[in-house]
């Protein structure tokens, strides 16, 4: 259970200041600017994922990218989790690491792969962040086909590859990896995803799909389980399963996870995005003692399949409030001819599928989705959604199957319970171009306080997006980072915490691992403020449950410190 | 010659992907509907269409569209074969051809609306289940239908009225005994969400069901909302049945 909860009236520590100067705006919503600028961002990478277009399923999802801040300079840094080709699949151009140089409401990347020792040329296909020992320099996680690999950060810059002395060995083609507190010990944890049995050098036939021939699978080839890694606390880890900690459930095809309190029982639970068949909802079992026991609660729940029972093919997945009840909702992405689908959470611990409710099912259909993301864009104070597409099989069409290969990204705008989905018309260079997107995530790149976008299409460029969307004047937006200096734990980042604004309605967001598909956005909360409104005070639960108070001071960026249990006053 | 038959009114047949309403052969109905006369030769494509043999029947459809141009009757059926395969894109192309070509052939709209619906068409789709019942105003899948499409607007109001209608116009034809059961089923949903009224929502799937105990969809349901009320020997044994009437559908 939670430790004791109390409440402390905490000051804030302004680490950085950025004055953005931001033109004046009328009183209507801004228009929203998405604006690629990759060109001058210093970033010039192709992915590699096996051939293009592909053939293999291994080839489908491409790479996973990570915004962390690995230098402690206050910025989001770029990890990039690369593939590598059917022919080789064991030397690939490599992953890589770009260091955030940005100064001053511009972004600019320098490639310091080589600098940071970095040298991981397996297929790699997503990555999560996290500070493993309690250091404080977050560490990286990469989930490869074959070797998974974790790389501790030694604080100086450079990277350790201590895979074996972490004692993962987990060799299975893994999707995502996500990190999280779910033995409420203090460290994170770790959860790796695990997809299916490919073999490259027996390559399964192709197979049918709406009358054409298409690559095999998932269906018919043979999943893999997941695994659960209980940290130390030092970075080693011990495997949940023969432990008994864990529910052993059937393997499944696991493409993405969460861990975050779902139940609002105060401990970290999974949940489990899988290709084509249930997902899963491990929850902490009611028992005697402290002992980890997680059960899949999945289908009692509610959550593990949408309204109708059917199983979905979830890629990404995103977690927000919409019905501002402090409870985490999901929303996922799904296959083509399917919808999305938008689980509400229920006082009761169940799941209902509020899809319809909120105009998300039928306009999804023609798209196959992956990487999404709740943020509100246009200042209203609602989330809205960002969704990445792009279809797995080359040879789709409208006419051969209801969806095209490279789809465009979309952007769907909240005004009250309907998501609308913005013309492409409406957002500049990026939002209207069709593409292989897969991968995404998101971080203030540019320290004006809002959130920009990084993303990875399937062999085609890394794209840097910059939110250009002007703030109305009476608005603003704070980006709210956690730092946990508690000696009692080594979850620096917070990862698991609940940010609750004290308004009306109440905004809640929370820091967490996982969710965007084989990757990880960067760990902070965005809100956006009434400009004048100089008294907004954020509750924080923190992982431990603590419960600490704060006001929110008129910046673009805090960070908010929690120390010797107590929250403190950095001044 | 007018020719009354019965015609496969269906929402789908089996798909290779989760979770697609209505597009799912547990609730496929039977509807006998009035349809322009068909020469012998588009008659026996139109029975090869029935038995899933979509290529032959098109081979069959092309020559006879190359002896008769622009023929809607030849079209449609192109349409519907393509439809049963569930490849919409590719049968609103034959089913906006038969429209243009006469507009005045009920089916030909009543698929086309739901090819745009799984098209994620939803004005499109409207358009079309509305001038289907301009022609046809008897035909209750397409009640049915912009009921679905009103939900998706999140309109329960309107939703309400054409579930109703759908199972009014349905209810004591023997071979709609599935439009009615899905009828219930989305209507239920309206109750639920709409009212907060579980128990009749609760009645509204086990009517479901009963009428047509392979309508898996409802029993998920009806599961969830047994759940809901703590009724769990209730909602366990549904989702049994869910378990069972899948499997039946879709082995």
């Amino acid at each position: 259970m939670n430790s004791s909860v109390h409440h402390v009236i905490a000051f804030t520590l302004v680490i950085l200041t950025l004055v953005s100067c931001r033109p004046a705006q009328e009183e209507q919503p801004p228009r929203v600017r998405f604006v690629d600028v990759t060109q001058n961002s210093g970033i010039d990478f192709t992915t590699t994922s096996g051939a293009n277009p592909s053939s293999q399923i291994l080839e489908v999802n491409g790479g996973g990218i990570a915004l962390f801040d690995y230098d402690n300079d206050g910025d989001p840094d770029l990890f990039i989790a690369n593939g590598a080709t059917l022919d080789s699949p064991d030397a690939g151009p490599g992953c890589r690491l770009f260091r955030n140089d940005g100064e001053s409401g511009t972004i600019r990347f320098t490639d310091v792969t080589d600098i940071a020792g970095i040298d991981l040329n397996r297929w790699a296909m997503g990555t999560a962040t996290g500070d493993i020992d309690g250091d404080g320099y977050i560490d990286v996680h990469v989930t490869c086909w074959g070797q998974n690999a974790m790389l501790r950060n030694r604080g100086d810059g450079t990277f350790e590859d201590i895979t074996t002395i972490a004692g993962i060995d987990d060799d299975a083609w893994s999707t995502s990896s996500v990190f999280g507190d779910v033995d409420a010990d203090g460290d994170l944890d770790l959860y790796v995803v695990n997809y299916l049995e490919f073999d490259p050098s027996t390559p399964p036939p192709p197979t049918r799909y709406k009358e054409q021939d298409v690559l095999s699978g998932p269906q018919g080839l043979v999943p893999q389980a997941d695994r659960l890694w209980i940290n130390d606390g030092r970075g080693r880890f011990d495997d949940a399963a023969p432990l008994g900690l864990i529910e052993e459930t059937a393997s499944a095809y696991g493409l993405n996870a969460i861990i975050l309190d779902f139940d609002d029982d105060g401990r970290q639970d999974i949940v489990v995005g899988n290709d084509s068949m249930a997902n899963n909802l491990f929850v902490h079992a009611e028992r005697e003692g402290e002992t980890l026991s997680l059960i899949d609660a999945g289908r009692a729940s509610g959550l593990s399949a949408n309204m109708d029972g059917s199983e979905q093919a979830t890629m990404g997945m995103a977690v927000g409030d919409l019905d501002t009840d402090g409870r985490p909702d999901l929303f996922t992405t799904n296959f083509s001819a399917d919808t999305n689908t938008l689980h509400r959470s229920l006082a009761n611990g169940g799941w209902q599928d509020r899809t319809r409710q909120y105009g998300l099912g039928m306009p999804s259909r023609p798209w196959l989705g992956w990487t999404t993301a709740f943020v509100d864009i246009d200042y209203d104070g609602l989330e809205d959604l960002i969704i990445l597409n792009g279809h797995v099989y080359p040879n789709a069409t409208i006419e051969t199957m209801d969806s095209r290969y490279e789809q465009p990204p979309q952007i769907l705008l909240r005004r009250g319970d309907r998501f609308n989905s913005l013309p492409a018309d409406q957002a500049d260079n990026w939002l209207g171009i069709p593409r292989r997107d897969r991968a995404g995530a998101m971080g203030d790149l540019d320290g004006d306080g809002d959130l920009d976008l990084v993303t990875a299409e399937l062999n085609g460029p890394i794209r840097v997006i910059q939110n250009q969307t002007p703030s109305p004047p009476n608005r603003r937006a704070v980006m709210i980072h956690l730092e946990d200096d508690r000696i009692q734990t080594s979850n620096r980042n917070g990862l698991g915490s609940r940010l609750r604004l004290k308004s009306d309605p109440p905004i809640t967001r929370w820091i967490h691992s996982g969710g965007a598909f084989q990757s990880a956005h960067d760990s902070a909360a965005s809100f956006n403020l009434a400009a004048d409104e100089t008294d907004a005070v954020l509750e924080i639960t923190w992982p431990d449950g603590d419960i600490t108070i704060h006001e929110i001071d008129p910046t673009e960026r805090m960070i908010i410190k929690h120390s010797r249990g107590t929250s403190v006053n950095p001044n | 010659m007018i020719l009354i038959g019965s015609f496969m009114l269906l929402s789908g047949c089996e798909r290779q992907e989760a979770g697609n309403p209505e597009e799912n052969s547990s609730t496929n109905t039977t509807s006998p509907t009035i349809i322009p006369a068909l020469d012998g030769s588009l008659s026996d494509c139109f029975k090869l269409i029935e038995d899933g043999r979509h290529g032959p029947a098109r081979v069959r459809i092309r020559q006879w569209l190359d002896d008769h141009p622009e023929d809607a009757r030849g079209e449609f059926l192109m349409g519907l074969s393509y439809h049963q395969e569930k490849r919409y894109g590719r049968a609103i192309k034959w089913f906006d051809k038969a429209a243009l070509h006469r507009p005045v052939y009920p089916p030909v709209w009543h698929f086309q609306g739901w090819s745009n619906y799984y098209l994620g068409n939803a004005p499109r789709a409207r358009e079309a289940f509305d001038r289907h019942l301009q022609l046809d105003p008897g035909e209750g899948d397409s009640h049915f239908a912009i009921g679905l499409l009103a939900m998706e607007e999140w309109r329960l109001d309107e939703a309400e009225r054409h579930f109703m209608k759908a199972i009014e116009l349905q209810a004591n034809r023997s071979t709609r005994i599935k439009g009615v059961s899905k009828a219930k089923a989305r209507l239920s949903e309206v109750v639920e969400h709409r009212d907060g009224d579980i128990e009749q929502a609760t009645l509204l799937l086990r009517e479901s069901v009963e009428l047509h105990p392979d309508h898996y969809e409802a029993w998920y349901r009806l599961s969830r909302l047994l759940t809901q009320q703590k009724k769990n020997d209730d909602a366990r044994s549904a989702m049994e049945q869910f378990h069972m009437a899948k499997e039946r559908v879709r082995p």
